[in-house]
């Protein structure tokens, strides 16, 4: 890609992240309640919140206190929580470990489960299989998370007992207990992720299949394999590769109701504590992490059509 | 390049290229190993005789405490390696902000929980009494505006420094510094401290602007725990996460969301206070399902709980030990008094008295696990009346509605999933006698927002808990009081808020607290729900609950706590 195009994409990254932390600062600020509640319990006075919005430097204009906040952002300084007074960038760290960990592990299993899947469905289309997972497919997508989590929570965890219920182990700390404590949740994020891929791959790949260029390489004798692994399932790919993009900028920001049921302290669950308890720049600094991976993640994205389908090259190369 | 490999191939291999990179960056410095037993805690445990096997005093829900605890079967002998204290894992309803108590509030039950691990209040709320915890007294003048603590000798920080005169004189500029970076959160209570001094090594004296027998309450929460005057020195910011107190446990690691480990401190002080065990560690899991299922799953050993549910099967199981902590506080309607409110009229409040079924409330909701409340203190305090409060009527109050006339009013509530059941149930039952309730739901911050401004009609709120009830109830109740949201006023009310501040004599406040919630019931300020409650739940082998002196709103004291084979 040319530098052109990579400039034009950085100054693309900027505006987006500008314009949703923004965005987000002022809604946030429109809230009704403050900081000072966390701070000083419900049964505090008016004049006491105000004092405390005072020592947390609430009162001045918001336009102003964004720049400031921008300002310091781009030079690391994300300020400090309001809830517990540490610094907003190491509570970013090491809550985002966490969730990447679970949408790295949880993608790679879904991903695993879905294209075998998507490429059986696909070179079976119409029959019984076909059908019989299509319906299965639904019903996973059908299944909330949560209720999926807590059944899972319940057989592998109370009767048999072989994996924790809940829990938190750093990869530095034990990577076995790591893994095991990611289990269920990844599993149980992964269901809803694996039908969406395996469709998805399913419909690509029954029209890829049906491409003149498929059916010169079955003239030309082929076998099934070579014909799936080097010449249909790249270009089948480009939905997938939307949505598997999509998906993992969207997890970047970790999701709510797996952190909580499995209680990790990841950044879903961050960032909902720290909207209920009004801690701004903790807000602030979330969003800014999810806007600038989920930029990122996508623009890789595009940088691999052009590898995937060399039909797009020149597509990606231009990319508006 | 890689031709021959497939494209889902390839994708695979860079997800899994990042998995390793983020697990590289994911090894967390923090955290450090869990730690063998070092011998200094055994012997320290070990060192704790049969001579203080303390008899379990069963509260009434919990199966008899089998009294495998006397110490003498417990203490194998280090040589042979045996770990006589064991790891306590602890789930925890809401995340610790922080443990530095001229920063984090104690009043927030989790934080108080781990503070009283780490610190040592000056006083502790034991048997609805204030009674002196870290002191080795608390002693007023006549006329109590002078107040002289004595410390006991000997007693030392986790870093080592002494325990004196001078290291409370340091915390107190601490908490009573107006060019402090962060607010105080016992500001308001600490308010009424004047001036201190040291008289000597181990006494000092505290004068207050104005007499107050209920001072020794604000001792026991943040402004009366204590941090080295050392660790204050040198490095203030690092308190919250690196706390230096004097407590029977502590901290080795802490981190926001994630575990906390405690570690017992083998110099501590207080005779049977503990420590007993060799490690504890607390988790934060915020959901109620969760964490009852990872105590079921034996994550967990002890988990405290709001669930109504999960306290009602822990009870009924005898694989479980459960015990309800209940407090001075209680759900309540509060109803906005002022001129031009749809309940500013007495009669009204009095037919919602008369028509809300209190004890359903309490069997439904919250499963029977705390009774019906009559008024500001629960059964088990020892201030606990006949508060007068109504007792069900539905048809005494249809008749009041229909000499009325319709009544429409809109009750504000915190959106919890007990909170909605409760309002509907409160719906039902109002309408059935005329008075038509909406309810609007919104998050704890609005809601508290609109309550100080006077800006709802009735909002569904609970009273505070503290040791002792005066900084509370004056604070909600007392004419022109900042947190009296429905704007109650009450001469009688306030002379005998006043009246019980200033005398020291225990029967004689409790009369006048006795007296102060019948005229708070005459007056139909609050309508009384049901009580608070906070459910501690546990397995079998852990012992020494009975001790805990339930703290503000379910926390209480580690020290105790020990794990039966």
């Amino acid at each position: 890609m040319d530098l052109r195009a990579l400039s034009q994409r950085v100054g693309q990254l900027s505006v987006v992240v500008v314009l949703v932390t923004a965005a987000t600062f002022m809604l946030i600020n429109l809230l009704p309640g403050d900081p000072s509640i966390a701070i000083l319990g419900p049964d505090a006075s008016l004049d006491e919140r105000a004092r405390v919005r005072e020592a947390l430097g609430l009162d001045g204009p918001l336009p102003i206190r964004y720049v400031e906040w921008l300002g310091s952002a781009m030079t690391g300084d994300l300020g400090e929580s309001a809830r517990t007074g540490s610094s907003v960038a190491s509570m970013l760290w090491e809550r985002a470990e966490v969730s990447i960990q679970l949408l790295v592990v949880s993608q790679v299993l879904a991903l695993m489960i879905a294209v075998p899947w998507g490429i059986a469905m696909a070179y079976r289309s119409g029959t019984a299989f076909d059908r019989v997972s299509t319906v299965g497919a639904l019903g996973l997508i059908a299944i909330p998370n949560f209720v999926l989590g807590l059944l899972l929570i319940y057989v592998f965890a109370i009767q048999f007992g072989v994996l924790p219920a809940t829990g938190w182990v750093p990869f530095g700390d034990d990577p076995l207990g790591n893994l095991r404590v990611l289990v269920l949740p990844a599993v149980t994020l992964a269901s809803g992720e694996i039908a969406v891929y395996a469709r998805v791959l399913r419909s690509d790949l029954i029209v890829t299949l049906q491409q003149d260029f498929v059916g010169a390489a079955r003239a030309q004798g082929f076998s099934d394999r070579r014909i799936l692994f080097r010449h249909a399932l790249r270009p089948s790919s480009i939905s997938l590769l939307t949505v598997t993009g999509l998906n993992v900028g969207r997890l970047i920001g970790g999701t709510v109701i797996i952190e909580n049921l499995f209680a990790l302290p990841g950044l879903g669950r961050l960032i909902v504590q720290s909207i209920n308890a009004r801690d701004y720049l903790v807000v602030q600094g979330v969003v800014l992490v999810v806007a600038l991976g989920y930029v990122a993640v996508n623009f890789v994205v595009d940088l691999l059509y052009g590898r995937v389908d060399p039909r797009l090259r020149s597509m990606a190369g231009r990319s508006a | 390049m890689f031709r021959g490999a497939s494209r889902a191939a390839r994708v695979v291999a860079v997800i899994g290229a990042l998995t390793l990179v983020a697990a590289a960056c994911g090894a967390d410095d923090d955290a450090a190993d869990i730690p063998a037993v070092d011998d200094a805690a055994i012997d320290a445990v070990s060192d704790e005789d049969g001579s203080d096997a303390e008899p379990a005093d069963d509260p009434d829900d919990e199966p008899t405490t089998t009294e495998t605890t006397d110490s003498a079967a417990q203490n194998d002998d280090p040589a042979t390696g045996d770990s006589t204290g064991g790891r306590l894992v602890i789930g925890l309803p809401a995340e610790v902000a922080g443990l530095d108590p001229a920063v984090t509030g104690f009043q927030v039950p989790v934080n108080r929980l781990v503070g009283l691990a780490v610190y040592d209040p000056v006083t502790i709320g034991r048997g609805g009494e204030v009674v002196p915890y870290l002191a080795e007294s608390l002693e007023p003048s006549d006329d109590l505006t002078v107040w002289t603590l004595t410390l006991p000798d000997g007693v030392r920080f986790h870093d080592g420094e002494p325990l004196d005169a001078p290291a409370v004189v340091a915390n107190l500029d601490r908490f009573t510094d107006p060019d402090a970076e962060a607010p105080f959160p016992g500001a308001a209570e600490l308010a009424i401290l004047e001036s201190y001094e040291a008289i000597d090594d181990l006494t000092v004296e505290m004068r207050l602007a104005a007499p107050s027998a209920a001072f020794p309450a604000v001792l026991s929460s943040n402004a009366g725990m204590f941090s080295s005057p050392a660790a204050i020195a040198a490095d203030p910011g690092s308190l919250n996460t690196a706390p230096v107190g004097t407590g029977p446990y502590k901290v080795q690691t802490f981190s926001v969301g994630g575990d906390i480990v405690l570690v017992p401190n083998d110099d501590y002080w207080m005779a049977d206070g503990g420590p007993y065990l060799d490690e504890i560690v607390l988790r934060v899991i915020p959901e109620d399902a969760s964490r009852f299922a990872s105590l079921q799953s034996g994550d967990l050993d002890l988990i405290l709980t709001g669930d109504a549910r999960a306290i009602r099967t822990a009870i009924d199981d005898p694989q479980y030990e459960a015990t309800v902590a209940s407090f001075i506080g209680s759900q309540a309607i509060i109803p906005n008094l002022r001129d031009g409110s749809p309940l500013a009229d007495a009669e009204i409040r009095r037919a919602m008295a008369l028509a809300i079924d209190r004890q359903a409330l309490a069997d439904v909701v919250d499963q029977g696990v705390v009774p019906a409340s009559t008024g500001p203190f629960d059964p088990d305090s020892p201030f606990y009346d006949d508060f007068g409060y109504p007792e069900l009527d539905p048809n005494a109050a249809r008749q009041i509605i229909d000499a009325v006339g319709p009544v429409d009013f809109t009750l504000t509530i915190v959106g919890s999933d007990s909170a909605v059941q409760r309002a509907e149930l409160i719906q039902q039952m109002l309408g059935d006698v005329g008075i038509t309730m909406s309810i609007e739901s919104a998050d704890q911050e609005t809601v508290i927002q609109d309550a100080l401004q006077g800006n709802f009609e009735a909002v569904l709120l609970s009273t505070p808990d503290s040791p002792d009830p005066d900084f509370g109830f004056t604070r909600r109740w007392q004419s022109g009081s900042p947190v009296n949201f429905g704007d109650y006023r009450s001469d009688e009310a306030d002379r005998l808020l006043a009246e019980a501040r200033s005398t020291i004599d225990r029967d004689e406040r409790i009369a006048l607290y006795q007296e102060f919630g019948r005229t708070l019931n005459e007056d139909l300020a609050y309508l009384w729900l049901m009580h608070n409650y906070t459910g501690i739940i546990s397995r079998p082998d852990v012992t020494g609950i009975a001790d805990l002196d339930p703290q503000v709103l379910g926390a209480f004291r580690v020290g105790p706590i020990r794990l039966s084979d």
